[in-house]
């Protein structure tokens, strides 16, 4: 299922970023040139409408599918406009001559047209292999597991989810390239986050190939420079493709911006104005792969200077050198705490699916808000623990006060291993409660206080998942039913 | 004819009255009356004089065409209010009984499943149907009932297919994005088929004027849906469904039976129209139904998915909105009686100043009927003023209207409906006169008005205020319409007779 998600975000992507604007541009034959040399223009321009329509739209709450929707059409339409010169959207004839090419389609056909196959060449292929394995490793973890591992992906998806519901937004640079994705994939904030992580990583490849072919490189130094990315990138622990978004992004729009300086100073400007838009804050890593670019570069000067008895077997071994560690992902990973059960995320995403939208209340510590965000509603934990004494709910006649027909309440067994992230200062109790161990520990012993109570003085009570590590208690008020 | 014309005078108008001098002159010489011959024999300058000093004598007076009466008119009003007896029907048994063919006592979230299904049903339909009536009218009024219901039952065939078609892809397109649970989603296509057929069905019979067959056809699926579900306590929709379906196979009998009496058993197959001829043909009727279904329900549309971020549903049935609606509707169902009767007594009069005017005088026949045009808009609209007042007040009375929101839609909407009344007045002329692209510019646009307006008020403001872009959306059809119509009426004789080859 998240396989298909995957390709789900990765489709809407590609043709919103891409083959959307990449067609209309194309359409009409001003472009003689080859599509590629377009990809690079296209992606930069349509990445910098939605980059600045979302955040327009955002600050008014009105970033909407629909709203979106309608910017991104009439943005192809103008995207047309510009590559066809004989303004066909304004002239009859050209419309009464497209429709009787459609009607001529309609005809009965008498013999099938020409196949045309594009072929790769078998070196180009080497640089492709390398590229799936890289990118089959990254989508590794984000299809096999749902919950994050970054503090910030959960504050992302909460503000990808704020901006779905026309709430009240902060400005959040690196997801406004990711909205199109949220509206049109029709998935939760939460997997969007997660699952465009590899996306954007495969993206990022592929721009190091163009930046590399925009300084005459060839396929080797390509294959270099991506490798050599890859190597560095997990030998520093900057996990590019798991979630750190914001960073990828910047990158990608930076070596674009390189790769562009030679060709169009406008294209730069753009390029460089999406650095800063996605990620303001300056970081070293999106150095990264543009340094990896340098030296595949160098890499492949310095093959070609040498004699071709020696060359040959050199560029092999490097390559090989190179390409291997990349392919099994050699090298240090960042070893992540958990910041979530991935059980706990899993049941969330099980009550979103088998419950009515709205209808359904979850109590559990602060990051399952990420997941539930526009699906359900949330309280935290700490609250329901000060709000109700265990006196009180052991009462037969007591009924929680949530007006949904549903209540999950999460328990964890084991408290969650928690890195002190906050200090406990007086009367933060939000930080020490989630944010120190003893605060968990006791946050959760109470809680299970509370339901161990509950569920001796109720029938409407169940558990609807539990192992090693949590227990989803749920609670079933009268629903209230609404008539027509 | 008079006995003082020349015998050449007498060849020439001895078969029927000619038109005018010139048509004259031209009959003069193929009987030989040249030039030459009017100088020496009859002293004329040459043909053309001599017709148009003998076209006064020889001119018949025309058979004059009757005006259509008072009674006429009223036949033709209450015909046009014919199509809304199956829903005052409806009407009186909701109110009655607490029973419809769709819809009724139900939860808010299946509320908003059948009104999705009802909704796709029409946009599925409208267009099918339209192109259905347009085949078989011609044929009809050619003389080949045979290949008419032959062509409808195609028509018919291709309908209930796009109906499957788009249940299915609905089914998809709701697994893919999630808006609603499976249950509810299986709710709407079964409401999208049942409700698509019958209004195919019925569509054949409108075309047949079987208006009381439809009328039938509710009565008797409401009576089966209604005896199962009060008297033999079977489920609401499994007794809904089963009186769509008893309406369904009394609409299509009915059909059968008149195809049948006026063909008699001779059913050859269908129209054979190459592909892209039927396309290329058929495409302003079937835009035309689309875009109409299309104005009509994008204002709900967008009022259903506005501020739902807190409801159970993200297309959420908003009862007090379709209130407002339902009772400004009423005066849209008075307004179409009065459409159909412009309509014919349009047709008329032009009849009756085809008669009256000669071929040299066409200003004074486009003068009159771009008059007579302007003066039935001009009648229209006090009346029509007055009646969505008179329905706008009873509904208060009746307290039918008994929150703001339904005040302020019903309101909107009565105004919307005025407008969309000339809107379709004027498009039925354009159909009639073979100008139906007119009519699509036309709703083209009054439909993007009407969703950029109800999008962007419905989404800064209430959900109710989408209904301001249907009034909007409507007025801008309106006017559009009326002035390329108004233009187009100044050369009626240059249509007319485009239409009429």
């Amino acid at each position: 299922m998240e396989i298909l998600n995957l390709f789900r975000v990765g489709t809407i992507l590609a043709l919103v970023y891409l083959v959307l604007p990449l067609y209309v541009t194309r359409f009409g034959g001003k472009y003689k040139t080859g599509w590629l040399n377009l990809v690079g223009p296209v992606f930069l321009r349509t990445a910098l409408f939605v980059q600045i329509s979302v955040i327009a739209l955002g600050q008014w709450r009105l970033c909407l599918p629909g709203t979106m929707g309608a910017l991104y059409f009439f943005w192809i339409l103008a995207n047309t406009w510009h590559s066809y010169h004989s303004r066909w959207m304004y002239q009859s004839i050209e419309w009464k001559y497209r429709w009787s090419r459609i009607l001529k389609r309609l005809e009965p056909k008498t013999g099938k047209g020409p196949v045309r196959v594009t072929s790769i060449s078998p070196q180009s292929a080497i640089a492709y292999v390398l590229i799936s394995f890289i990118f089959l490793q990254t989508a590794g973890f984000p299809v096999a597991n749902l919950r994050f591992l970054t503090p910030e992906s959960y504050g992302r998806a909460l503000s990808i989810g704020t901006l779905l519901q026309g709430s009240t937004w902060t400005y959040e640079g690196s997801i406004a390239l990711l909205i199109p994705a949220a509206f049109w994939t029709g998935l939760d904030a939460a997997t969007v986050v997660r699952l465009s992580g590899p996306v954007i990583l495969l993206a990022l490849l592929f721009a190091c190939w163009h930046c590399v072919k925009s300084f005459g490189g060839s396929w080797r130094s390509a294959f270099f420079a991506i490798s050599l990315f890859w190597i560095a990138s997990r030998w520093f622990q900057l996990n590019p493709g798991e979630e750190n978004t914001a960073r990828d992004l910047a990158a990608l729009f930076l070596l674009l911006g390189i790769s562009h300086l030679r060709t169009s100073y406008g294209y730069a400007a753009i390029s460089l104005l999406l650095v800063v838009m996605v990620n303001p804050q300056l970081d070293a890593a999106y150095l990264c792969p543009l340094l990896a670019v340098f030296a595949g570069l160098a890499l492949e000067k310095l093959l070609v200077s040498l004699p071709t008895f020696v060359s040959r077997p050199a560029t092999a071994g490097l390559l090989l050198a190179a390409g291997l560690p990349a392919v099994i992902g050699a090298g240090p990973r960042l070893a992540s705490e958990p910041l979530q059960y991935e059980s706990a995320a899993r049941a969330v995403y099980e009550i979103a699916a088998q419950f009515p939208r709205n209808q359904w209340t979850v109590v559990s510590p602060g990051n399952e808000l990420a997941q539930i965000y526009g699906r359900g509603w949330h309280v935290q934990l700490s609250e329901f623990t000060s709000r109700h004494k265990v006196e009180q709910v052991s009462q037969p006649d007591f009924q929680f006060p949530y007006p949904t027909g549903h209540v999950f309440v999460f328990v964890e067994k084991k408290p969650l291993p928690v890195k002190a992230m906050a200090i406990y200062s007086n009367g933060d109790e939000a930080a020490y409660n989630y944010a120190t161990q003893s605060g968990r520990i006791a946050l959760e012993y109470q809680a299970a206080e509370l339901m161990a109570a509950y569920v001796g003085a109720h029938r409407n009570v169940s558990v609807f998942g539990e192992d090693d590590d949590l227990i989803v208690y749920h609670v079933q008020p009268t629903p209230v039913k609404v008539t027509k | 004819m008079s006995a003082s014309l020349p015998a050449c005078l007498e060849q020439a108008v001895d078969r029927k009255p000619r038109h005018d001098a010139y048509d004259l002159a031209i009959h003069m010489e193929l009987e030989g009356v040249t030039d030459q011959v009017a100088q020496s024999v009859y002293g004329y300058a040459g043909t053309l004089e001599m017709a148009q000093a003998y076209f006064q004598q020889i001119a018949m007076p025309r058979p004059k065409v009757a005006a259509p009466g008072i009674s006429q008119t009223l036949l033709e009003y209450f015909k046009g209010l014919a199509f809304a007896l199956p829903v005052l029907i409806s009407a009186v048994v909701m109110i009655r009984f607490s029973l419809s063919l769709w819809g009724g006592p139900i939860s808010i979230e299946d509320a908003a499943a059948v009104a999705i299904g009802t909704l796709s049903s029409f946009l599925v339909t409208g267009g099918l149907v339209q192109v259905m009536a347009w085949r078989v009218l011609f044929l009809l009024t050619t003389g080949d009932p045979g290949t008419a219901a032959s062509t409808c039952g195609l028509w018919c065939r291709r309908g209930v297919l796009a109906l499957f078609g788009s249940g299915c892809a609905g089914w998809l397109v709701n697994g893919f994005f999630g808006w609603m649970p499976d249950s509810l989603a299986l709710l709407a296509v079964g409401f999208h088929l049942a409700l698509g057929m019958l209004w195919l069905a019925s569509g054949a019979l409108y075309v047949l004027e079987g208006m009381l067959w439809i009328s039938a056809a509710t009565a008797v699926g409401l009576a089966v849906a209604g005896s199962l579900h009060y008297g033999l306590g079977a489920g609401l929709y499994l007794s809904q469904f089963c009186g769509l379906g008893a309406a369904i196979v009394i609409s299509a009998s009915a059909s059968y039976i008149i195809f049948r009496k006026k063909a008699g058993n001779k059913f050859p197959k269908g129209e054979r129209i190459p592909r892209p001829r039927l396309v290329h043909t058929a495409a302003p009727y079937f835009l035309y139904g689309l875009l109409y279904y299309c104005f009509l329900f994008a204002d709900r549309w967008i009022a259903w998915t506005g501020k739902t971020a807190s409801e159970t549903l993200p297309i959420f049935f908003r009862g007090d909105y379709e209130a407002g609606l339902d009772v400004a509707l009423i005066a849209f169902v008075f307004g179409a009686g009065w459409v159909h009767a412009s309509t014919q007594s349009f047709f008329a009069t032009m009849q009756r100043a085809l008669s009256e005017y000669l071929l040299n005088q066409a200003a004074e026949f486009n003068r009159a009927m771009h008059q007579f045009y302007l003066r039935r808009l001009l009648l229209f609209l006090p009346i029509a003023v007055l009646t969505c007042m008179l329905v706008y007040w009873t509904g208060i009375r009746l307290d039918v209207l008994s929150t703001m929101v339904m005040r302020k839609v019903a309101a909107t909407a009565l105004v919307g409906f005025l407008f969309l009344v000339i809107g379709l007045w004027n498009a039925s002329l354009f159909f009639a006169l073979s100008l139906p692209f007119h009519t699509l510019r036309a709703m083209a646009l009054g439909l993007f008005t009407d969703l950029v307006v109800s999008y962007i008020c419905s989404r800064t403001g209430h959900y109710s205020d989408s209904v301001y872009g249907f009034a909007v959306g409507a007025c801008c059809f309106a006017l559009w319409s009326s002035w390329m119509c108004s233009k187009e009426l100044q050369k009626a004789d240059h249509l007319q007779f485009a239409a009429s080859v």
